[in-house]
């Protein structure tokens, strides 16, 4: 255990390849990093201001030299923090930790933008360097990033499209099993109704539930296309690590590349995130939990 | 910058006002993408203001007397309501068709002027649209309760049962509870997806971990990612898309209840664009009413600036004179159409004019009402002063939601009051129970509403941000820049 704790602390890179194999994320925690866990990042911010001033990273920073001096009594601290509403899934967090290998790997280096101009002209670098796994976090959509990250146009409309014509093909079905015909279904039958003159299965009367019926599951398919198509609802991502990245929603523009990609490496990366003169540049790691 | 890239062939940015023509920007040049977060975020966050809870206690009283009504109201009968033969379709319905109107506004700010790419509608469009849930719940509870065994109304779905009891597709208010239930799941979808980028900015900006999580779970985990942003963008124009016919169809169908009877007043092909004219126009009335009350609660003269209360009474103004040809239309089928029942039912009981045996309605000061209210006020907003006084707004908006209500009672009860046959004739009185529940659902809207202002993002933050000067990279709109004033002059005249 502490042997593991002290390779953790040593070397990113060794304890990545080890890690490789089984890595451990951290457990969720409702979209956002928890408090507290700042040591890790602080050692991996590579350029750029210090993390956000705040009073809760303060006392982290000065609470985790005493516990690297005492790695076997790492996580009780770790505990302690938070708040007493996380105590389940902290004592749940404990045979994880004592895993081999659950040591800080580099998930993605992200780099920070203050101008759109920035990132526009950083995406373009991004997409030309050939990365694939990679992104960029605006507070509203940016016009423009679609072509500098050379994005295909989203298919999202043929889902809406298909589940439309779904939706107005059940609602004819619906009404000419139900109101047109006599013809018993699994054991449920209709009425040929001849309500106000019309003959059964007139159209005309059809066509405001063809309608609606339509729009509904047109409107359904898009809300869960889009969930689907973006991979939402995901609570636990490595970007929300960092403590910067919190103005993503707010008005700072970030993209990150993920050690994930083929092309990533730590050094190039780097390197060529550099060149795109961000505001502030970060390696996030996965949460050895 | 980038001559050579594909991107500098995009179309023109269209977010940036064309000066040539006159177009401002819409905000404070001043304004910082920050600046709004703090603006609208801000509200979550902070204890609500003494004029939030004046408004608040009495309105959940009025919701307490909604439910008491309610509770009385299935427990003894519909009795208890005024209805009677021949009035069978008295206060309920006129809600109903009210509510329902009242949330059409909201559909159109979100869908149609987004289509319309009307970029003011980014400073109301989340208070609109919260207003179109809200509205069409208290809608859906007056027919549910009209049907005088609610407890029977899952009859309305087409369920498979033993039975073999089927629903009538043929009839329109089969119709309409089709329309209704697809145009409320529809709103609140497209009220939710609209939400999940503002409840994430919210949720970064949470100190407090309950905050966190309750924001966070409904943000979905959302992170700004533009490989998101790209769907959401194209969802976003579909729902805007869909809903546009939608809403278009939903006051119609509300119409074809009406429409497709046989009784004069009713009977008339004019019904569905003279509902849905009268809907955006009363919506507008009460979008603007709430705005004026929340702007001066929350202090949000930044956000919603006078050129967008300049923008709201010309649509009224608009609106209005498209209902006032509606109501002359009307006059006119029914004169032209040569059917005595109709034209006698138009001079008689609307306007008040004596018949052959020297009777006048009973009612004809509610079409007074209703034509000074719908037509006669908003003309203020010819004039400059009107519709750049907010005391003045405030009474005309608060008119038009009269005068529409007015509309509406003149449509169902001034109509079937008088059919046919004189013996068949009678008058509505209203009882106290119709009373309570009309106002109790104000309280209960107006609950609803306040907890919204109060929780939620009560302006889109992220479409704010990208309306802002200089929110888009600067070669989308490289040749704007040489016409592009100075910050002084961009900026719109000084709030109030």
């Amino acid at each position: 255990m502490s042997e593991d704790d002290d390779k953790k602390l040593d070397d990113d890179s060794s304890s990545s390849e080890k890690g490789a194999s089984e890595p451990v994320r951290k457990k969720t925690i409702v979209g956002m990093a928890p408090v507290g866990q700042t040591p890790k990042e602080t050692k991996g911010t590579l350029m750029g201001m210090p993390a956000i001033d705040d009073a809760q990273v303060e006392a982290d920073k000065q609470e985790k030299p005493a516990a690297e001096e005492k790695p076997a009594a790492e996580e009780k601290p770790a505990a302690e923090e938070k708040p007493a509403a996380e105590e389940k899934p902290a004592a749940e967090e404990k045979p994880a930790a004592e895993k081999p290998a659950a040591a800080a790997r580099p998930a993605l280096y992200l780099a920070e933008f203050e101008t759109p101009d920035a990132i526009v002209h950083a995406a373009k670098r991004v997409r030309d360097a050939g990365y694939t796994k990679w992104d960029c976090h605006t507070p509203y959509a940016l016009h423009g990033l679609d072509d500098a990250m050379g994005l295909t146009p989203t298919k999202i409309g043929i889902i809406s499209f298909i589940f439309g014509l779904t939706g107005v093909l059940a609602a004819f079905l619906l009404m000419y099993a139900t109101n047109a015909t006599d013809t018993s279904v699994m054991g449920f039958a209709g009425y040929r109704a001849i309500i106000g003159g019309k003959p059964p299965g007139a159209f005309p009367s059809m066509v405001p539930i063809l309608f609606e019926l339509g729009i509904l599951l047109c409107g359904l398919s898009t809300l869960f296309g889009l969930c689907g198509l973006a991979k939402l609802p995901r609570h636990n991502h490595p970007v929300f690590s960092s403590e910067r990245f919190a103005r993503a929603t707010d008005d700072r523009y970030f993209i990150s590349i993920e050690a994930a990609d083929d092309r990533f490496d730590l050094e190039d990366t780097r390197a060529l995130l550099e060149s795109t003169d961000p505001s502030f540049l970060e390696l996030v790691e996965e949460d050895a939990a | 910058m980038s001559d050579a890239l594909p991107i500098d062939t995009l179309p023109i940015d269209d977010s940036v006002p064309i000066e040539d023509i006159g177009e401002r920007h819409l905000m404070p040049a001043d304004m910082t993408i920050s600046e709004v977060t703090n603006l609208v975020a801000g509200v979550t966050e902070r204890p609500a203001p003494r004029g939030w809870w004046i408004l608040f206690i009495p309105a959940v009283m009025l919701a307490g007397l909604m439910f008491a009504c309610l509770g009385y109201l299935v427990s003894a009968g519909t009795g208890v309501w005024g209805n009677n033969a021949p009035v069978y379709w008295a206060w309920d319905i006129t809600n109903f068709v009210w509510w329902i109107g009242i949330g059409h506004a909201g559909t159109l700010i979100s869908a149609i002027l987004f289509l319309f790419r009307q970029k003011w509608r980014t400073s109301i469009n989340r208070f609109a649209e919260a207003m179109t849930v809200f509205a069409v719940l208290c809608a859906a509870i007056f027919p549910a309760l009209h049907t005088g065994r609610p407890w029977l109304d899952y009859y309305l779905f087409p369920i498979p049962n033993a039975m073999n009891v089927w629903p009538n597709f043929k009839s329109p208010l089969m119709w309409d509870v089709f329309a209704v239930n697809t145009y409320l799941t529809i709103s609140v979808v497209f009220w939710y997806v609209g939400l999940i980028p503002d409840l994430a900015t919210i949720r970064d900006r949470s100190t407090n971990l309950l905050r966190k999580r309750i924001y966070g779970f409904f943000a979905l985990g959302w992170r700004g990612s533009h490989r998101h942003w790209q769907h959401y963008e194209r969802a976003y124009l579909i729902f805007a898309a869909i809903s546009t016919p939608l809403v278009l169809s939903v006051h119609s169908v509300v119409s074809f209840d009406f429409a497709t009877s046989v009784i004069p007043g009713w009977h008339t092909t004019i019904f569905p664009p003279y509902f849905v004219t009268g809907a955006v126009f009363s919506g507008f009335a009460l979008v603007m009413t709430l705005m004026l009350i929340v702007r001066a609660v929350f202090g949000m003269h930044r956000v919603v600036t006078l050129k967008h209360l300049d923008l709201m009474t010309k649509f009224m103004l608009a609106t209005s004179m498209l209902v006032g040809y509606a109501y002359a239309m009307e006059f006119f089928v029914a004169w032209y159409s040569g059917n005595p029942y109709e034209w006698w039912h138009f001079y008689h009981t609307r306007i008040g004019l004596a018949d052959s045996t020297g009777q006048r309605s009973p009612y004809f000061w509610a079409w007074l009402a209703m034509v000074s209210c719908n037509v006669g006020v908003p003309q203020i907003f010819w004039f400059k002063f009107a519709r750049r006084s907010i005391p003045v707004m405030f009474v005309a908006t608060l008119l038009i939601n009269v005068g529409m209500w007015f509309e509406r009672f003149v449509i169902i009860v001034l109509s079937i009051h008088r059919d046919y046959l004189p013996s068949a004739w009678g008058i509505f009185h209203p009882t106290l129970v119709d009373m309570g529940l009309y106002l109790g659902t104000m309280g209960f809207f107006l609950t609803l509403f306040l907890l919204f202002v109060r929780w939620l993002p009560m302006f889109a933050i992220a479409e704010l941000k990208g309306i802002l000067p200089g929110a888009h990279p600067s070669h989308l709109h490289d040749h704007h820049e040489p016409h592009e004033a100075p910050a002084g002059e961009l900026s719109p005249a000084p709030a109030e």
